[in-house]
């Protein structure tokens, strides 16, 4: 009896499973399910008996042994071509250094060792980033500090030049109020990059934009 | 790895490389040449050799070589009779030359074993080595996956393929 579906089952499903019902690998309810449709299934039943008698044969296939020529034969080889006697060859065989470089602690030692490189790198860059800003800033402040030079020459030639004598003090120290925040910044930025030799420097430089800035408040309240 | 270790080696595996060729090239004289140039190209190859890996190294090895030869030859296309009858008849005296007869051989027909044989030495290259591997060398699909490089499941899934295909030609070979 041929039948295209019984028991929940195709005859076409069984196709697909029938190999994994011989290893044994399906649950047992789909097994049961192929037990009952192999009870009403002629064909399904003839494939599971090619199935067995295949499984039997490749159970029991023959097992030649190799002709003894091989043997022989790649004896003579080896010992034609011997393993090199050579220092490097005895101590240092490929095996042993791949070895020594997959265990445990070298792999650890080089994960520090590559992490501590790429923290002195990230470490490097970021002072390099400040030195370069530094110097940006003291560029900048030098540059206003030119500019506010020749202001100054501008003004005490002009004062002399004046009719107003008294305002002539006055008039030549005016740009310098600008000037002296960029100074101590740009010479802050000096001390933090060559340490505590321009400190002194710096001091007695600040002290000296000090005794500017009183002389011109001194100066502002005697014209005034 | 010293040559007395290394010949030790090579009699340990010997049996097993042949066997993998004689049922791929089906033909004992190329089978022994394969084998002698696997186990060659081992001792070339000695210091890659680990001691747990080295029976998938040699397989993986006499498998290219075979696959190497097949294409080279067109092996199955100007496959001769004679050359069949060479690995069956070979096969079976092996077989008959066993002391102890299990129950079932006795209830298998000598022709039905000698039609799976022939339906075997059908089977495509690759699928044939599978199928070797796994019932006859007794490997598990995980050691299997590690000789042909694939996903454990798709070798599962080739040898139930393979398996199919068996039963299909077994069941034309019956028919005529």
């Amino acid at each position: 009896m041929t039948q295209k579906q019984s028991h929940d089952i195709t005859c076409e499903a069984f196709q697909i499973l029938l190999e994994e019902y011989v290893a044994g690998e399906l649950d047992s309810q789909i097994e049961s399910t192929i037990t009952s449709h192999l009870t009403v299934c002629d064909r399904c039943q003839h494939e599971l008996q090619l199935a067995l008698t295949i499984d039997t044969v490749l159970d029991d296939l023959p097992e030649p042994t190799s002709p003894p020529e091989i043997l022989r034969e790649v004896t003579a080889y080896v010992r034609e071509n011997p393993v090199s006697s050579g220092w490097w060859h005895r101590n240092f065989q490929f095996s042993t250094v791949l070895e020594l470089l997959l265990s445990p602690l070298l792999r650890v030692s080089a994960m520090v060792l590559l992490i501590g490189i790429m923290l002195f790198g990230v470490h490097q860059y970021h002072k390099y980033i400040e030195v370069e800003q530094a110097k940006s800033d003291f560029n900048y402040a030098m540059s206003k500090m030119q500019s506010a030079v020749r202001k100054t020459s501008l003004a005490v030639n002009d004062s002399f030049t004046s009719i107003n004598v008294d305002e002539a003090p006055q008039r030549a120290l005016e740009p310098t109020k600008h000037i002296s925040p960029a100074i101590q910044q740009s010479l802050g930025i000096l001390n933090i990059l060559t340490g505590s030799e321009n400190s002194q420097k710096s001091d007695t430089i600040k002290s000296n934009n000090d005794s500017i800035q009183l002389n011109n408040q001194n100066t502002g309240g005697n014209t005034q | 790895m010293t040559e007395d270790e290394f010949l030790e080696l090579v009699r340990k595996h010997q049996d097993r490389i042949y066997r993998h060729a004689l049922y791929l090239l089906k033909n004992s004289e190329d089978a022994k040449d394969m084998t002698q140039e696997t186990f060659i190209k081992a001792w070339q190859h000695r210091g890659k050799l680990r001691q747990e890996t080295v029976h998938a190294w040699l397989l993986k090895c006499v498998r290219n070589l075979c696959f190497n030869l097949i294409k080279r030859r067109k092996f199955q296309v100007h496959l001769s009779e004679d050359d069949e009858g060479d690995m069956f008849g070979m096969l079976l005296k092996t077989q008959e030359n066993k002391s102890s007869p299990s129950p079932e051989e006795i209830t298998i027909k000598q022709e039905t074993k000698q039609l799976v044989h022939q339906a075997i030495g059908e089977l495509p290259a690759s699928m044939r080595s599978v199928v070797i591997m796994r019932e006859l060398e007794g490997m598990s699909y995980k050691e299997i996956a590690e000789v042909v490089k694939q996903p454990e499941n798709s070798v599962k899934s080739t040898v139930f393929r393979a398996r199919k295909k068996l039963r299909e030609i077994l069941s034309n070979l019956m028919e005529t």
